[in-house]
Formats: structure tokens, sequence, C-alpha cells
């Protein structure tokens, strides 16, 4: 039924758009026959031609009024009325250059920031993983705020087994490997760096991912340790390391040294369930002891906690009842493991189970863009909405010009509501052409945004890439109609007002804004009040990121390099671990330009951590006090390569560290380690020399570290506090010891010189070569990239706030000039008079100036307030300085100010140069 | 749109429908068979019709074409399409309820 209907209907509404001349000629042509058989039948009743004529004529009634009305019936006007429009519109606008040139790159900048920041927000907060039915993916956690949980391999197991909600539960290292790649079994050619990811069998089975090539990992592939040695490329891997050569199926590839067979290519576009990594190479959780040389009995256990679980619920499943299975099987493993160990301490146990939506998949990385993303599409909505106040307000001066013409067509009879709609599509036409001119800004954007993203990435594959896409273009297009309406919606109620008829009759220009004025004021004190919340953003962020600039480390991170290198992921371990780095200190120290060199098993704000509980000697632990300190394992040389002040005592030396080498294979997990013999000797920080020796010195005095070792070790040293682990805590007690008293397994060098790491790195690979030529250096980089990487959110959101702040600024001072020139323009004549009857410059100055200052208090008051209550939102993002900081509001006011005695400068001295003479004859 | 005064809402659909249900028609043989038939009692001013003519097109009821008259002139003629037959029907049932329902409001009265 409805179908026929557009049958019929369709292809005469297609007729009326496309065929438009020829449907006015069957109209015509039909009133013509009509008039005419009228005629004739008027004639053959008696009429003269001429009666015959006037007759029919009357009996129609006015025929264009109901040609009009078979126009309407085709329900078509509105189509061709924006057709009429658009064309209207392009006059309009090409008829004005500038006004045209200054509205569309002010959209521009507003409409494109908007983009880009959107394309990040739709990326990290918005887009669903590219797999099947992405929304019946969910991630186990133990707990509702960390989705970042990392299970054991043997609870993994349990609830894979265990439950009766999931169509599948599978497991991946949650946190990226770098392995060592080699296409061929050799013990002379050198290894390069890739990326990969752990992955249990039915991993792409539950994810729905479909290979490109080959096959992809099975259920068969979690059968026992050692036996499914596979390996799976991603696409883009293949694309580029392997140029997409389909003979790589069935090749094997030895990663660290292992030989894998490359059974499949994924589907490209598959990245995994983390949407910041791109693992290049996937491999079975069953090779990880393998290919990591870590036995599968060091790992299956409740100890080693590193892999994330994503499970598929079954269609109509209940979230509820799926948590309450896999607590319970977390507690019986909790159970099982009570019963087998002697020491309770090592237990671990889950309070809960809680299933996270796993369709945007989860990222550390992303997650911790959320919070700043957001604030920053705040940031870029508000320019936006100063940027349609400006050219709001461009627009009312520019119906104040048009005054005339609308007046004209509304006494001619033009509806209202036509001219309404009609300026509305020029607003909408000038806010997609900004839009358009913005996606290029966008693109811009979008590559510094992903710049400072991959900062916070270690490896190369690692990071948020947002593409301005379909979906993105989708918004902007919204984005743009949306703005069109709004800063074109007042202007055009305004110029079409019925009271602005007598527009005609009179010739002062502007005599009739009085309204227009007010609203075109009431538009800058919008903008100023929005604008003040954004430069009081940008102070406290700038004001944060200098205080986190001005913070006292605790060691020169210029000039310091860190080289990592990991023996161990060929085998070494022991006695060739520490023979190897210890021969590659040394090589290192004698390189040209090193000042000095020395290694350590953590370097500062590396993100990596270790803590134990401890014991003092002579200290009596108040109760609910925390028995831990922080722990690290350093090399001789390290606080002197550092740049870290010895206060007391001394460091370490070569003989503080034991001399025979433990071996990692020897250590038993829920045990402390067997001891090395030697005297033990440690370094304490100032922070825990002054928390547990307040009256005395620490040295000579004893630590004991549980976990480390039964032998307590003897204070030698005091070193100054440092940060470690993040710039904003304050510093918590530390203790170092000699970095081989642990049992070697990897370490980083540090070098300390005025060559950068481009010049180093060659240097440090020959001898890194001349040890071992498999050994690859994975990475070398300034210390000081650390640091920054500490507080990039923070230059993220310090860096745009000020760009934005600063766009708000300027955009603000422009509108205010436009006010205010076009008052005083408005008040030339009483100006004029002022002046005649003695008014002196200076006062005619003030006149002005009071003016714009008015609405500038007005504008800062309102924005005050507002940032009052808004900058509680990013106390977090502070440091150093409080949310309601009145230096930082008094410095935005002020910056107002400025811009506000510059944009009313040049209308201010023209009204002072105002001729009483001319301005009385003026009109 | 100028509607005829004396002609109850919607009922020069039905009438139109009606007329071209007997046979296709130009506009000008419509109004003067409208007169014919109702015996000058329904009168429809030239020009409304048009609109009218329209609206039915678009609704799909009706449907134009082009042929030459009988006076070998080229007119617009109108004729009913299958969903226009099943309008007609449709309102022809209304009209009829509709006008018994009023008789027999009128007739209540009378006794």
């Amino acid at each position: 039924m409805r179908l026929e209907h557009w049958l019929y209907t369709i292809p005469l509404r297609l007729r009326s758009l496309f065929r438009q001349s020829q449907v006015e000629r069957e109209l015509a042509e039909e009133f013509e026959f009509h008039l005419e058989q009228r005629i004739a039948s008027e004639i053959a009743s008696g009429a003269t031609p001429e009666q015959a004529r006037y007759t029919a004529l009357q009996a129609m009634q006015g025929i264009e009024q109901h040609k009009e009305d078979c126009r309407d019936m085709r329900r078509l006007n509105w189509v061709e009325n924006l057709m009429r429009d658009l064309q209207y519109a392009l006059r309009a606008l090409a008829k004005t250059p500038a006004f045209t040139a200054v509205t569309v790159a002010t959209l521009a900048l507003g409409i494109g920031a908007n983009t880009a920041i959107f394309s990040f927000v739709d990326t990290v907060l918005l887009k669903l993983l590219p797999v099947k039915d992405p929304l019946q993916l969910y991630l186990v956690a133990y707990h509702p705020a960390k989705p970042h949980t990392t299970w054991n391999y043997p609870d993994y197991v349990a609830m894979r087994n265990h439950n009766t909600q999931f169509t599948g539960l599978a497991a991946y290292s949650l946190s990226l490997s770098t392995f060592g790649l080699q296409t061929a079994a050799s013990t002379q050619q050198a290894a390069e760096i890739t990326y990969g990811i752990f992955v249990s069998g039915n991993y792409f089975d539950v994810l729905g991912a479909t290979p490109a090539l080959g096959r992809l990992f099975d259920a068969q592939d979690d059968r026992a340790p050692g036996a499914a040695p596979y390996i799976v490329l991603s696409y883009s891997y293949w694309q580029s390391r392997f140029s997409g050569d389909t003979h790589v199926i069935g090749r094997k590839l030895w990663i660290n040294g292992y030989p894998l067979f490359v059974v499949g290519v994924a589907a490209p576009g598959f990245t995994g369930a983390d949407v910041a990594f791109r693992p290049d190479v996937f491999i079975p959780i069953m090779m990880r002891g393998q290919v990591m040389h870590f036995p599968f009995e060091r790992w299956n256990n409740r100890k080693n906690w590193w892999m994330a679980i994503i499970g598929r619920l079954k269609p109509g499943a209940s979230i509820r009842k799926a948590e309450g299975e896999l607590f319970a099987v977390c507690k019986d493993q909790e159970a099982a493991e009570r019963r087998t160990t002697s020491d309770p301490r090592w237990i671990s146990t889950a309070e809960q189970i809680v299933l996270q939506p796993g369709a945007r998949g989860y990222s550390y990385l992303a997650d911790t863009l959320h919070k700043p993303l957001l604030i920053l599409f705040v940031i870029v909505g508000l320019v936006l909405l100063i940027a349609c106040a400006n050219i709001a307000n461009l627009m009312l001066a520019r119906g104040a010009a048009r005054q005339r013409e609308i007046a004209v067509r509304l006494t001619l009879g033009a509806s209202r509501g036509r001219i309404v709609s009609q300026l509305l599509t020029e607003s909408v036409l000038i806010a997609v052409l900004g839009g358009l001119a913005g996606l290029v800004f966008a693109l811009l954007g979008t590559r510094v945004l992903a710049s400072f993203v991959q900062e916070m990435s270690w490896a190369p594959v690692m990071g948020i890439r947002a593409a301005v896409d379909a979906r993105v273009f989708g918004f902007t297009l919204a984005i743009c109609i949306l703005t069109g309406l709004l800063f074109g919606i007042a202007p055009a109620l305004q110029s079409t007002r019925p009271d602005l008829v007598p527009a005609l009759k009179e010739d002062v220009p502007g005599s009739t804004g009085s309204s227009r004025v007010t609203l075109r004021k009431a538009l800058v004190v919008f903008q100023v009040g929005l604008s003040l919340p954004l430069l009081t953003g940008a102070a406290l962020f700038a004001r944060t990121l200098g205080n986190f600039r001005a913070l006292e480390l605790g060691f020169a991170p210029e000039n310091v390099l860190i080289a990592s290198i990991d023996p161990a992921q060929f085998g070494y371990n022991g006695q060739r671990v520490r023979n190897f780095f210890d021969h590659l200190r040394a090589r290192a120290a004698a390189l040209p330009g090193v000042r000095s060199a020395a290694l350590a098993g953590m370097t500062p704000l590396s993100g990596s951590s270790w803590n134990d509980i401890i014991d003092v000697e002579g200290y009596t632990w108040k109760s609910g006090e925390r028995k831990t300190a922080w722990v690290d394992n350093v090399g001789p040389g390290y606080f002197h390569t550092l740049g870290t002040p010895v206060i007391l005592g001394r460091e370490f030396v070569e003989q503080d560290n034991p001399t025979t080498t433990m071996e990692p294979a020897r250590l038993k997990l829920g045990e402390p380690p067997p001891d090395a013999p030697g005297r033990h000797v440690a370094v304490v920080n100032e922070t825990f020399a002054r928390r547990f020796f307040p009256n005395r010195s620490p040295l000579g005095m004893h630590v004991h570290l549980t976990f480390q070792s039964p032998t307590a070790y003897e204070i030698v040293g005091v070193v100054k506090d440092a940060h470690y682990y993040s710039l904003r805590d304050t510093t918590q007690p530390m203790v170092f010891i000699p970095i081989w008293r642990v049992a070697p397994q990897s370490a980083s060098l540090i070098i300390r010189t005025t060559a950068s790491s481009t010049q180093i790195a060659p240097l440090l690979r020959r001898e890194i070569k001349a040890l071992d030529p498999v050994i690859p250096l994975r990475k070398i980089h300034p210390l000081t990239e650390d640091v920054d990487r500490m507080i990039l959110i923070e230059r993220l959101v310090a860096t745009l706030s000020a760009f934005f702040g600063a766009l708000a600024l300027l955009l603000s001072a422009v509108g205010l000039y436009g006010v205010v020139a076009y008052t005083v323009t408005r008040r030339t004549r009483e100006i004029g008079i002022r002046m005649a009857v003695g008014a002196a410059r200076s006062s005619v100055l003030w006149l002005v100036f009071r003016e714009s200052f008015g609405m500038i208090l007005l504008g800062a008051g309102l924005g005050a307030i507002a940032a009052f209550a808004a900058t509680r939102l990013v106390a977090s993002f502070l440091f150093g300085v409080g949310t309601h900081d009145p230096l930082s509001i008094a410095l935005a006011a002020l910056a107002l100010a400025f811009s506000a005695a510059i944009a009313s400068l040049l209308p201010a001295q023209r009204a002072a140069r105002v001729d009483p003479l001319v301005a009385l004859r003026y009109e | 749109m100028s509607k005829p005064p004396d002609l109850v809402q919607g009922t020069l659909d039905l009438l139109l429908l009606k007329i071209l249900a007997l046979e296709p028609q130009h506009g000008w043989a419509i109004s003067q068979r409208l007169k014919q038939i109702s015996g000058d009692v329904l009168q429809v001013s030239d020009g409304s019709l048009y609109p009218a003519l329209h609206k039915l097109e678009q609704e799909g009821w009706i449907t134009a074409e082009w042929k030459t008259s009988e006076l070998g002139r080229r007119a617009k003629f109108y004729s009913l399409t299958r969903l226009g037959r099943r309008q007609l029907a449709r309102e022809s049932a209304n009209w009829d309820r509709l006008s018994n329902a009023i008789s027999q409001v009128i007739r209540l009265q009378e006794s």
C-alpha cells in the first residue's frame, strides 16, 4: 500500500525537482486550456469575444494565486527554496569577501579544534573494537575501579573451564613484550626488535578474529607447555616486514633464539583487545617458557600475575551470575593454595569479581587520556561558543547594513519565516565552509595530539591512532549545522523584527539599532564571561607546569642516557648476565665523550617499582605505620652518574657486590632467596634516615628486607631524596642495595655524556656486538624523556589550553572592538555635540573606555563565578597551586582588561578626533 | 489555498474522484460535469479546481496524461489509479455513514 503510494509519487516529486521548467510550462498550459474553453463556451452562449474573455478571467479569480496553490500541492517548495536560498547566500557572501574570510577563518579554527579533539575522544572513549559483536565482550576484573586487572595462569585455566555464561574466556599478556627476532638460526646475526603478546589458544576465536592468510590459534595450542611452536603475524607487520609475501606461512622465525613456525596472518585492522597496542606478533601462552627462558613451572602458579582475561558472554547470559561463578572459582583456587603453602602472606585473595564492558577494549594508555581529553573537549567547545558569539556579532553588524534590503522585502510581502530561513541558510553555509576549512586545521591538530600521545608510549607500535574518518566527518558536519543555527538565529530574528520596517523611511544609519546594540553588548559580555574561565584554566595549568619544572628531582637528568639491553632474553642468567653487564659498563665508560657509566636494576621515573616489608634496627613501629620501603639495586658509581648527592657516608663500590652470583633458577617463589655470602651493605635516602633515625646517624645501623634476604643490611651511606615513582608524591623511605645482591636478570646502563643518544647508540651497539653479536640494543633514551613523560598530560593540557586561551582572548578582543567601533559611529553626533559644548578630548576617550570596561567588568565578573565553580573539576591536574588560585584569576582578568584596552583604543581615538562641525552636519 | 466555501471539507476530493471514476477527463470537462450532474447546486470556482486536482495527483490517487482533446487541442487528462479507486470506496463509505447519521438526527427533531 505504502509502496504503491511511493510508486506514483516519487517520479512526480523528482519531476517537479529536476524538470522544473517543464512542470511550470505544463501548469501554464493547463490553465490556458481552461481559459480558452471557458471563452469558447461564453462566445457560444452569445457573448462578444471581449466580454467572454472578461467573464472567463473573472471566474478564475487570480490565476497566479491558484498556480501558487498548485505549486504548494507539490510539496517541494522547501527544496526549491533551499536551492534558491543557497544561491542567494553564495552571492551575498561573495559580495562581502572580508566578512566571509574572517568568519570562515574563525570557524575553521573553532570547528577544526573540535574535530581534532573529537577524533581522539572517539578513538579513546567511543569507538568499539573492530571485532565481531564487541558488545558481548567483558573484561574480568577483581575491582570495579580497575579494569586494568592482571591474572595468573592457573586461575585463568580454572575460570575458563568452570563457567556457564561465556561462550569463551580468553587470556593475553597485558603488556607488550619486546622480542628479538631472527630469520635464521645464527649466533652472528643481530636480532631485530619486534613487539608481541602471548595469547591463549582461543584468543582469536573469542574475539571473533579471522585470518587473512593461513590459520590462527585454537584450543589445541593450549594443550601442553612448549607444544605449540607457532606464531601469528599481524597484517601490518606482515606487510611491512615481509612485504606481504604469502610464502611466509610455514617459515621458521627465531624469537629470542627459539624457532617458531608462522601459521597465519591476522585480518587487516585486527590489533587485539588493547586499543593502544598494535602487536607485531602473537605467540601461544604455552610457548612463554621457551621464548622468555622462563620455565612453565615458574609461572604456572598464583604468584605470577601478568595477563588479562576477556570473555564473550552468551546471548542472554547474566552478568551477575557470571561474576558469581568466576568468584567461586577464585575462592576454590585460593583454598587449594592455602592447603599447600606454609606462608599465608603470599596468598593472593580476590574480594570480588567484576565484569567490565570490553567492547571498547581496555588500555592503560587510553585510560590515562580519558580525563584530559574531556577537559580539552570542554575547552574547544567553549572556544567554539566564543567564536559563535563573535560571528553572531558580525552578522548583527551585517544585518544593520542590510536592514533596508530586508525591510523592502518584508514590505513587499515576503513572510518573516522565509527571510529568517534564508538568513539561516546563509549562516549554515558559512559554518559549513568554516567546517571544511576546519578539516585542514583538524588534520594538523590531530598530528600535534598524536605526537604528544606517542611520547607516552615506549614502543613504536604503541599509541592512539586517530584519523579523520567518516564518523569524525559526520560529527563535524553536525557541529557545522548546529553552530550555523546557533550564531545565525539571533541575528536573523533581530534583523527581521517587524518594527524595523520603519527603517525604510529613515536614512540615519543605525538609528533603530538600540536593541541591536544591547544584543551585541550581551554577546561581548558572554564572550568575556567564557574567556575568563579559559584563561584562568590556562594560567592554572601554566603555573602547574612551572611548578613541575622547578621541582627538585634529586638527580640531574640532563646529559644522562639510559640504555636497555636484555641478554636474559637469549637465555643468559646468573653469572653470564653479571659478566655481560659488568663488561658492557666498563666498555661504555671508556667510550669517547662518556663521563661515567653505571648499572641499575631500575632507574628513576621509569615506571617500574619494587617495595619490601622492612625492619629497622632500633626502631619501634607505631601502630598502623606501614612497614614498607621502596627498594632498588644499583651498581658502583650509580649516584655519581645520576647526579644524586651523597650526604653521608659513601656510595657502593665493586667490593660491595657478592663474590658468588645467585642463579635465578634456584630461586623459589614463596620463600626468601638463598643468600650469597659477604658483607651486606645498603644506602638509604634522606627520608629514610629522618624517619627512622631522627636523632642519630644511620651509618652502621641495620635494615632488614623481609623478602630479599635473611641477612640484615648495614647502612653505609645516605643520599639526597629523589623522585623515583611520580613527581607529585612526596618521597618515601627508600633502600638501595648493591646490584648483584639480586639474582641478575636484567639491568639498565646509565651513561652520563654530553653526546646525544643518536651519537652514542652506534658506539654502544658495537660494544654489545663485541660481547654477543645476537643481542640487540633494545632502546636508548635520555633520562629527560622519562621526566617529560611523567608530566606529559600536564604539558598537553597546558600547551593546548594556553593556545585556546589566547584564541579566546583574541576573539573576545575582536568582538569588543567591533561593538565599540559601532557605538562610536552611532554616537558621532552626540560626541560632536559634547565637544561643541566644551567637552575635553580626554572625557570623550573616557566615554568610550567606560563603555568597554563596563562590558569587560560584567563579563569577567560572571566568568569569575564560572571559573570558581569549574576549576574544581581540574583539581587532579594541578600541582602546587590551589583550584581557587586568586593569582590565576587575577592574571586572566588582567589579560582581558589589557586586550580590552587595546581593542577600545582605536575607536576611542577616532571618537576623540571627531570634528564637532563635521559631526553635526553628519547625516 | 482558497477553498470553495459552499462545499463540506473533503467532499470536493470525493466528487472529483467519483467523476474521474466514470472516465478520464481534463480540468475544464470536470468542472462542467460537476455543475451539470449536481444541477448547478455544487459550484466550484474555476481556479480552485486545479490545486485540488494537483493534490490528488500528489497523493497518487489520480494520474495525469497529456492527450489531444475532442477539439484537437492538447489537454491534461486525469484518470483514477488503483489507489484512487480504493480511496474513493473509502470516502464514499465515510460519506454514506456521515449523511445517514445526519439524516437520522434531522428526522429525530421532526418527530
